[in-house]
C-alpha cells in the first residue's frame, strides 16, 4: 500500500466535543489562523480555555466552568467530577477579568448515564409490524396477560416432535462443580424463596420506590461486565505474540 | 413454572479486504480462516439440526463487508486454493506424525475435518456461503439482520448525521440485495447506541436492535423488567438488552467456558511450532509465520507446558457446558418470570467468530445447546427478536442509555489517545460529502461515478475495525494506512469532480481496488432526505 498523508488542517474554525464515557470528554478543534490573529488583537493578554456550560433540565445553561488548555495541542481530554446530562462548550480566550472572547462554540454533547434512572415510570407502546410508529396504549393489567398460557408455536415450519434429552451420567458431577464455579453469577435467590408463582401478580403493582429486592434492572446492573466481545480475545492474542517476540 | 424465551444472536463481521492486494495477504487470511473455522462449521451445525428435525430459531447478522466478500467469486476461488493447500499440509502431517500415538490421531482428525469443509464448500454450498445463509432464512431457521455499511462506530460518527444515515441506508440496501427482502433487525456495530440513532433506523423500516446491558438498565425512564423484555425507543424501534449472565458464561477470558482446560489451545499452532523450512509453503510468502488452523494441544492449565488435545474430552465438555448454560437459563426464567407479567426473555449476542475460530468447540456447544433446548420446550424456547415482538407488541417506552459492548461500556475503545487523530479527518470528510450532496443534487455520467466512489472510500474509512486495531496495537500500521488511503482517495475524487477533470484510468483502478457496494448509489445515501430539507 502506498503512503498517504492527510491534510494538516481543513482551514475551517471548528470545535467538536465527544463523550468518551460519563466522566470523560474529548474535545478537538481547529482555528483558522486569520480568526486567531483577529481575536488576539482584540482581547489583549489572555489564555485559552474551554468553557463548559452545563445544561439544566429546563434546557438553560446556568452553570459553567473553565479548563485551561494549550491552543496548539488541538485536542484535550477533560475529566469530569460529576455526571451531567449535557454540555455545550465554548473555546475562547479568557481575559484577566474572567470574560471570554469566544472563538468557536461546540455542538451540544449529550452525556451517557453512569447509573440506572431512579424512578419507574411506565409508558408502554404498541408497535405493530405494519405500523412502526409507536402508539401509546394503556398499561396492561396482569389479569389480561394469563400467566399459564402455553407458548405459541413459532412457525408452522416446525412440526417435528422434540427429541428426548441426551442422558448425562458422570458428567453430572462436573456439572455440579461448574455450578459452584459460577455460583457468584447466579441469581440471588433468598428474597424469592418464599414467593409462589401464584402470588407473582401482586408484584406488578408494587410501589415504584421498591428498587432493590425485586428489581430486575437493579439485578442486571449488579452483574454488568463490559468489554465482553472478541476485541478482548484479539488483544490477548496480540499480547501473546509480542511476548514471544 | 412460567416458560421463557432465549434469543441467541450471532454477529458475523470482518472488515473489507481488498482483493487486489497480495494473493496471500494476511488480511485475506482472516477471511479464509473464518470461513474454514466458523462460517462453514456453523452452517453444517444448522444443516445437521434440520436433518435431525430439530426445531430452532437463531438470529444472525452478516455485515455488508463480510457479505460482499463471501459473494466475491475471486475471493471464493482464492479460498479454495488456500483450503486445498491446507489439506495438502494435513496429508504431510499425517505422514510426519504416523509413529506418534498422541499426535497421529489428531493429524488424521484435521485431515478429515478440512476434507469435510472442502466437500461442503464445493459440493454442498457450491462456494456460495451467502446463499447458504439465505436459504436458512427462507426455511425459517435463521433471522438474518442487517448492519451498518462498513461497521462504522455510529456514536462517534454522529457529529455528521448524514454519515450515520449513509452507514445505515447503504447497509440496509446491501441486505436487500443479498437477501431479497427488507431487514426487520439491525445490528449496531459494537452495540454502539446513541440517543437518536433509533430514529434513523426507523426511517429505513428497522423494527429492532440490540444493546449492551446498561443501554437498557440505564435507560430513562427506568425499565421495569431490566433486560428480560425489550423497550421501545422514542421512535418506536424496539431495543433488546444483552443478558449479562450468558455473556459472561461464554465470554469471560478467565473462567468462561472457552477457557476450560480440556478445550483446544488457540495459541499453539504448527504455523509457529514447526520447522520454518517445513512450514514455509503454508505461511505467508514473505516467510512470516501465521496460524494454519492445525493445533494439537489442549489448554491444559495456566502455565506454558501444554498436553496433547483429546477430542473426546473436549466433546464431553462442550456437552456439559451446553447443559450448564441451559440449566442457568431455566433458573433465570424461573426467577425473573415471577417478577414479570409476561414470559421472560434472555438475549445472548456473541461474535460469530468466537464459535470455531477462537473457541474450537463453540459450534459443538451450540449444537448441543440447541438440541437440549429443543428437548425442554415446556420451559424454554428459542426465538428471534421478531418472534418476541409478534407475541408482545406492547412494551415500555424508554430512551436507552448511550452505550457499547466495548471495554468500560462506552466509547473509549474507539476514542482514546492512540486513535483520536482519526475523528477530525472523518468528520471533516463527512461535512464535505454533505456539502457535495447539496451541490450535486443529480449528478450524471463520470461525475456520478466519481462521487459514488468517493462515498465508498469515506464509508470504508469509517470502519470501526481500524480504530480498534490502532487501540489494541494489533495491525496498527495496516489500520492507519487503510484509513489514510481511503481518505486520500476521497479527497482526490472530490477534487476531480469539482474541477470537472476526472482521471478515468485512475478512477477505474480505484473502483477495482475498493470494489464494494458496486450496485448501490452510495453518494445518494449521504443526501439529507427531501422531507427534512
Amino acid at each position: 500500500m502506498d503512503e498517504y498523508n492527510l491534510p494538516e488542517s481543513y482551514g475551517k474554525t471548528r470545535l467538536v466535543v465527544l463523550a468518551v464515557d460519563p466522566y470523560l470528554i474529548h474535545a478537538y478543534w481547529e482555528i483558522a489562523p486569520p480568526e486567531l490573529d483577529e481575536a488576539k488583537r482584540h482581547s489583549g493578554n489572555t489564555k485559552a480555555v474551554l468553557r463548559f456550560y452545563k445544561r439544566t433540565n429546563q434546557g438553560e445553561y446556568a452553570d459553567w466552568f473553565d479548563i485551561d488548555i494549550d491552543l496548539q495541542s488541538r485536542n484535550w481530554y477533560v475529566h469530569l467530577w460529576s455526571v451531567e446530562e449535557s454540555y455545550r462548550v465554548d473555546l475562547g480566550l479568557k481575559r484577566s477579568d474572567g470574560t471570554l472572547f469566544r472563538l468557536v462554540p461546540s455542538q451540544l454533547v449529550l452525556m451517557p448515564r453512569s447509573l440506572p434512572a431512579p424512578e419507574i415510570d411506565q409508558r408502554p407502546a404498541r408497535v405493530d409490524p405494519t405500523e412502526r410508529r409507536a402508539e401509546t396504549v394503556p398499561v396492561p393489567s396482569p389479569q389480561q396477560d394469563p400467566q399459564q398460557e402455553t407458548i405459541a408455536p413459532l412457525a408452522n415450519l416446525f412440526d417435528a416432535s422434540p427429541i428426548p434429552p441426551t442422558p448425562i451420567d458422570s458428567a453430572k458431577i462436573i456439572l455440579e462443580q461448574l455450578k459452584t464455579a459460577f455460583a457468584s453469577r447466579q441469581w440471588r435467590w433468598d428474597p424469592f424463596e418464599v414467593e409462589t408463582a401464584g402470588s407473582a401478580n401482586t408484584h406488578t403493582e408494587r410501589p415504584a420506590t421498591d428498587l432493590t429486592a425485586m428489581d430486575l434492572t437493579a439485578m442486571d446492573e449488579t452483574k454488568l461486565t463490559t468489554g465482553l466481545f472478541s476485541g478482548a480475545l484479539q488483544s490477548s492474542h496480540t499480547k501473546k505474540q509480542s511476548d514471544e517476540e | 413454572m412460567k416458560p421463557g424465551y432465549l434469543a441467541l444472536v450471532l454477529h458475523a463481521h470482518l472488515p473489507f479486504v481488498r482483493e487486489i492486494e497480495d494473493d496471500d495477504s494476511l488480511q485475506q487470511h482472516w477471511l479464509f480462516e473464518a470461513i474454514t473455522e466458523t462460517y462453514i462449521p456453523l452452517l453444517l451445525v444448522f444443516d445437521n439440526l434440520i436433518r435431525d428435525r430439530i426445531d430452532f430459531r437463531l438470529t444472525f447478522s452478516i455485515t455488508p463487508t463480510l457479505a460482499s466478500m463471501l459473494g466475491n467469486p475471486l475471493l471464493q476461488s482464492r479460498y479454495l486454493v488456500r483450503l486445498e493447500r491446507l489439506i495438502e499440509l494435513t496429508d504431510k502431517e499425517v505422514t510426519r506424525t504416523r509413529t506418534d500415538p498422541q499426535f497421529a490421531p489428531l493429524a488424521r482428525m484435521y485431515q478429515a475435518l478440512f476434507g469435510s469443509i472442502h466437500e461442503a464448500f464445493v459440493h454442498r454450498y457450491k462456494k456460495d456461503l451467502l446463499g447458504a445463509f439465505h436459504r436458512l432464512q427462507t426455511l425459517g431457521y435463521l433471522e438474518i439482520i442487517a448492519s451498518a455499511a462498513t461497521h462504522g462506530y455510529l456514536p462517534l460518527l454522529a457529529v455528521n448525521e448524514a454519515a450515520v444515515r449513509a452507514q445505515i441506508k447503504v447497509g440496509v440496501e446491501q441486505y436487500r440485495q443479498s437477501f431479497g427482502r427488507m431487514p426487520a433487525g439491525f445490528w449496531l456495530p459494537e452495540c454502539g447506541y446513541f440517543s437518536g440513532v433509533d430514529a434513523l433506523l426507523d426511517e429505513v423500516g428497522i423494527r429492532f436492535t440490540i444493546l449492551e446491558t446498561h443501554g437498557i438498565t440505564r435507560a430513562h425512564e427506568r425499565p421495569r423488567y431490566g433486560v428480560h423484555a425489550p423497550v421501545h425507543c422514542p421512535s418506536g424501534v424496539a431495543a433488546f438488552g444483552r443478558d449479562p449472565d450468558s455473556s459472561r458464561q461464554v465470554w469471560s477470558a478467565g473462567d468462561g467456558y472457552p477457557g476450560d482446560y480440556d478445550y483446544r489451545e488457540f495459541y499453539r499452532d504448527i504455523g509457529y511450532d514447526l520447522d520454518h523450512d517445513y512450514i514455509k509453503p503454508y505461511i505467508l510468502p514473505s516467510g512470516v509465520r501465521i496460524d494454519t488452523g492445525i493445533k494439537y494441544h489442549r489448554i491444559t492449565g495456566k502455565g506454558d507446558p501444554k498436553d496433547p488435545y483429546v477430542p473426546e474430552w473436549a466433546e464431553r465438555k462442550a456437552e456439559i457446558h451446553a447443559e450448564h448454560f441451559l440449566d442457568e437459563q431455566i433458573k433465570q426464567i424461573e426467577c425473573s418470570g415471577r417478577l414479570m407479567d409476561r414470559k421472560p426473555l434472555t438475549v445472548a449476542p456473541y461474535d460469530a467468530e468466537l464459535f470455531g475460530h477462537w473457541w474450537f468447540e463453540g459450534p459443538r456447544w451450540l449444537d448441543h445447546l440447541i438440541r437440549k433446548t429443543a428437548a425442554r420446550q415446556d420451559v424454554i424456547r428459542l426465538v428471534t427478536p421478531s418472534d418476541y415482538l409478534s407475541e408482545h407488541p406492547v412494551n415500555q417506552t424508554c430512551t436507552p442509555c448511550d452505550s457499547s459492548w466495548g471495554y468500560k461500556g462506552y466509547n473509549e475503545v474507539w476514542l482514546n489517545g492512540k486513535n483520536d487523530w482519526i475523528y477530525p479527518h472523518l468528520h471533516a470528510a463527512g461535512l464535505m460529502i454533505e456539502d457535495l450532496a447539496a451541490r450535486y443534487p443529480a449528478p450524471k455520467g463520470s461525475a456520478l461515478r466519481t462521487l459514488n466512489q468517493a462515498a465508498r472510500e469515506l464509508l470504508l474509512a469509517q470502519a470501526s475495525d481500524w480504530a480498534f486495531m490502532i487501540s489494541s496495537g494489533q495491525m496498527e500500521d495496516y489500520a492507519s494506512r487503510r484509513i489514510k488511503s481511503h481518505l486520500a482517495h476521497f479527497h482526490r475524487l472530490k477534487e476531480q469532480v469539482e474541477s470537472g477533470v476526472v482521471d478515468q484510468e485512475w478512477l477505474e483502478s480505484i473502483e477495482k481496488q475498493d470494489n464494494i457496494f458496486r450496485e448501490i448509489e452510495t453518494f445518494a445515501a449521504f443526501r439529507i432526505s427531501s422531507s427534512e430539507v
